[in-house]
């Protein structure tokens, strides 16, 4: 038994913010024995306790990051931590360094948001050899052929939803996400734009019908969180207009909308680029169904991953270095093109103000997410200082002094004065992203939570802050000390498993076995694969 | 019954990995080489190597480092093989091999029911199998692939070759094929292709896609060598030929190219694998050798250590690249062997926690 004593316990999710004691037994927190006798006692004096951190959209693993590693050589040179000094870090990018530099910061949870479903055992794999943190995976439906028949065949709601439980079954995922949805298909028939009610060529099916059959299904299925969707037109000026039709479509039922900084353009202006962030503030604002996550731009180079091979085609031009490459897939596939945002840059000085501006007018911190859709706007190491950003708006100024006037021309930011508290923060970054995940013990310090524990000791520079924690538990065992990682433990990965009938299973694989000569088990994440033990933790679904 | 050997003397294999784990440990510059094996079995290889602070290499990298290399300079596309049987309506296969790199390969992504137009680009092998089966296969030789494929992307931007006119007349009607397709795809074996040809292929398809869609479907060599690079990629950032000298990983093809290192003396000690197919280290010179290996390898010399492997996928489930997906793929045993030669996996773990425990 492990006594935390004398932290500020910042638990937003139990309403908490006090000076007190933290009790560990074994995994889990428990609350203050009667009889008090630790084994250990750890003063924790002066210093901040929070939950392990829950990160709810980061490429962490699979085929198109591991392209993106074995295309860029020069973009890992140093895995190590930057200096405090250097505004950007390099992304880690073996899986060792990402579960290494996602435990030194405080993080315990991470989501690989595009599991493609041919490459379900690729990633898990990569999960396995990311220590430390535990994993999850959404698997990426929407361009699927199977999926796109039903559909067009008019199989009707239950047929979608047995199909999507056999792919989460199937890929070990913790929920779905569509990626333009009809997009890479129509892609491969050489479309080159394909917006909310474009018709995928051969199917006569919208995009729009396809993000709401998905909705639809996850929502019968009872998987905690909900659609995770990736917009069509993402990063087009205009773009608002998209995000904004399709959060009409959802309704009133629950809608993730990833990286919705890459969405928040307006087309007006000289530059005919420019902020609508305050529309989707607005948007979100209004909307209790729809959650959203950022994908904040910071300055530096980095590698844009992604699944919606329309868009990263259409990127190929920006690549910087100039090299790039694609891969279309059975249903989804991949790009991997590498950018450089500089300050210098009006368009990417607007992008880095948009995503702030989102952070600070949408109102609720239990509906906007901290990512910068790792690596596509940053490597996950540039968050420290998006925190302290986030917390300081004199240093907004500083960096705001720097950038492009004309740039933030269209913006609100300068009128911002909001600042965000640690309270906000452990709410954005930890008892939120549980509540959104479908996971009743993380994110909070509870008794019977899982003993994911950040410890922080304050200091002037947030960024230094949250950059090395002073100690981290996972799971009850303390792996960080000081910013250092000590201790390599495996995490695992989480999963729902909404049931699957038989004849589900049998069609799903003729289908795969007449169309691609392929038997669909050859995509499965059988245990005794993924080489380290009880690699998977089931996470229940909701009752419907 | 497991088989070990010890100077050439049956051991029992405990004391195998124990004289393993003494010859790897003392060596200066170890080598971990060959590297056929499942996922489990690299993971494993990749551990020791790190741990030795020696070097890592695959017997096929020569053909992997290719693509990879013209990946890294120019990007490429490509598509996964269902892909090619459901979608496409023209398939050029590059160069002699690709039949040799995945022999299923004509059945699986252009079975006869498919009505993809076949072309053969100085591919007497495909060309050959679709007469056999008596099916239309367009040719073109290609004596100078460089050349050809340069003149092709010449021809696509209008530009003029150098050439006799009927040379360029053939140019121009196998141009205009490739610019009609819907959805075409080359297929090459890096195997058999000079980094020049992939990198001006790789280029042709890039230039085809500013009207059509084109892709790629680029093959390796044998032994789980794609699987291979993709676990050091994802573990250390670089694919096989890495070294472990400094404490980082360091990647350099020739610098960690295990025959040279062995060749040159620089390495004192290697590590060879190779649990698909009985196979001999290439290197010409002796170097203290523990084999980790098929049943039935003949080496030049008897190994200090030789230790023999079951076949992953055959005698045992393994996790090994497939050409038929396109990815990593989990197989399970074609003829599960109750007799229980070790795995990889099981033989490298246990030399490394012998070192580990010895340290």
């Amino acid at each position: 038994m492990i006594r935390l004593k004398g932290g500020r316990i910042i638990d937003p999710a139990n309403g908490r913010d006090e000076i007190g004691d933290l009790w560990i037994d074994d995994d889990r927190i428990i609350a203050p024995p009667p009889d008090a006798r630790a084994t250990e006692t750890v003063d924790l004096d002066g210093c901040i306790v929070m939950a392990g951190a829950i990160d709810i959209h980061t490429h962490v693993a699979g085929g198109n990051v591991n392209t993106a590693r074995l295309m860029l050589p020069q973009q890992h040179k140093a895995h190590a931590r930057r200096p405090a000094k250097t505004a950007l870090g390099q992304a880690g990018w073996s899986t060792v360094e990402t579960g290494c530099r996602y435990a030194e910061m405080g993080f315990t949870t991470v989501i690989e948001p595009a599991i493609v479903p041919s490459h379900a055992l690729h990633a898990h794999l990569e999960f396995a050899d990311i220590p430390i943190v535990d994993k999850a995976g959404l698997a990426v439906l929407g361009n699927d052929a199977y999926l796109l028949q039903l559909l067009r065949d008019g199989q009707g709601p239950n047929a979608v939803a047995d199909y999507v439980a056999y792919m989460l079954q199937a890929t070990k995922a913790l929920g779905v996400k569509c990626i333009n949805a009809g997009g890479a298909a129509a892609f491969k028939n050489n479309v080159r734009a394909f917006s909310l009610d474009d018709e995928v060529p051969g199917y006569g099916l919208t995009s729009r019908e396809i993000v709401l059959a998905l909705q639809q299904a996850v929502s019968a299925l009872g998987v905690p969180h909900p659609l995770h969707v990736h917009c069509n037109n993402l990063g087009l000026p205009g773009a608002v207009d998209t995000a904004i039709a399709t959060m009409d479509a959802a309704g009133d039922v629950p809608m993730h909308f990833a990286h919705i900084q890459f969405y928040s353009y307006g087309a007006e202006g000289k530059r005919r680029f420019t902020s609508a962030a305050a529309k989707i503030a607005e948007a979100v604002n209004v909307r209790k169904n729809v959650t959203v996550d950022v994908g904040q731009v910071m300055f530096g180079q980095t590698v844009t991953v992604s699944c919606d091979t329309i868009l990263q085609f259409g990127s190929r031009n920006s690549a910087r270095p100039r090299k790039w490459s694609l891969w279309d897939g059975i249903g989804d596939g991949g790009g991997v093109v590498p950018y450089t945002y500089k300050a210098t840059n009006a368009v990417n000085a607007l992008q880095w103000a948009i995503g702030l501006e989102l952070f600070l007018l949408i109102d609720d911190p239990w509906r906007v997410f901290f990512t910068t859709d790792h690596p596509n706007g940053a490597p996950f190491t540039a968050y420290p200082e998006i925190f302290a950003l986030l917390m300081d708006r004199t240093l907004r100024e500083e960096w705001m002094a720097r950038l492009p006037k004309a740039a933030l021309a269209s913006t609100t930011l300068p009128s911002i004065t909001r600042e965000y508290s640690l309270n906000e923060i452990a709410v954005m970054t930890r008892a939120a992203p549980a509540k959104l995940l479908g996971l009743p013990d993380r994110g909070h310090l509870g008794p019977g939570a899982l003993a994911d524990i950040a410890v922080y000791r304050p200091q002037s520079d947030r960024a230094a802050m949250f950059r090395a924690a002073e100690l981290v538990f996972k799971s009850g065992a303390l792996v960080v000390r000081r910013g250092d990682v000590i201790s390599q433990i495996a995490g695992r990965a989480l999963t729902v498993e909404p049931p699957v009938s038989r004849q589900t299973a049998a069609r799903v694989e003729r289908f795969y076995d007449d169309t691609f000569g392929l038997s669909a088990r050859l995509f499965a994440v059988p245990e005794h694969a993924v080489g380290t033990p009880e690699p998977f933790e089931s996470v229940p679904c909701l009752s419907t | 019954m497991a088989e070990a050997f010890v100077e050439g003397r049956p051991a029992r294999i405990d004391a195998a990995v124990a004289a393993a784990a003494m010859l790897l440990a003392r060596a200066r510059q170890p080598v971990v080489a060959g590297l056929g094996a499942d996922i489990a079995g690299i993971r494993a290889g990749l551990r020791l190597a790190e741990r030795l602070g020696g070097a890592i290499d695959h017997m096929a990298a020569d053909s992997v480092l290719r693509n990879l290399s013209v990946m890294r300079d120019t990007g490429l596309m490509v598509v996964s093989p269902g892909e090619v049987r459901r979608h496409a309506d023209l398939i050029c296969f590059v160069g002699d091999g690709t039949l040799t790199a995945w022999p299923g390969m004509l059945q699986h992504i252009a079975p006869a029911a498919q009505r993809a137009t076949l072309v053969a680009l100085g591919a007497p092998d495909v060309a050959r199998a679709c007469a056999g089966e008596g099916r239309a296969v367009v040719q073109a030789d290609a004596d100078d692939m460089p050349g050809m494929l340069a003149g092709l992307r010449a021809r696509l931007a209008g530009r003029k070759v150098a050439g006799p006119p009927e040379q360029t007349a053939a140019l121009d009607q196998l141009s205009v094929r490739l610019r009609n397709a819907r959805y075409g795809v080359m297929v090459w074996s890096a195997e058999s292709l000079p980094e020049l040809a992939i990198e001006m292929l790789v280029g042709l398809i890039r230039d085809l896609n500013v009207a059509t869609r084109f892709t790629g479907l680029p093959l390796s060599g044998p032994d789980n060598s794609v699987g291979a690079a993709q676990a050091c990629g994802w573990l250390t950032g670089y694919p096989m030929c890495t070294g472990f000298g400094t404490g980082a990983p360091v990647h350099d093809p020739w610098a960690y190219d295990a025959v040279r290192m062995v060749d040159s003396g620089e390495a004192d000690a290697a590590l060879w694998i190779s649990a698909f197919r009985p196979v001999a280290p290439p290197w010409n010179t002796e170097v203290p050798l523990v084999a980790v290996a098929a049943p039935g390898t003949m080496f030049r010399r008897a190994p200090q250590v030789l230790i023999e492997v079951a076949i992953p996928g055959r005698d045992h489930d393994a996790v090994i690249y497939s050409n038929e997906t396109g990815a990593l793929a989990s197989v399970s045993a074609s003829a599960p062997s109750a007799a229980g030669l070790p795995t990889v996996e099981a033989v490298v773990s246990a030399i490394l926690n012998r070192i580990e425990a010895a340290a």
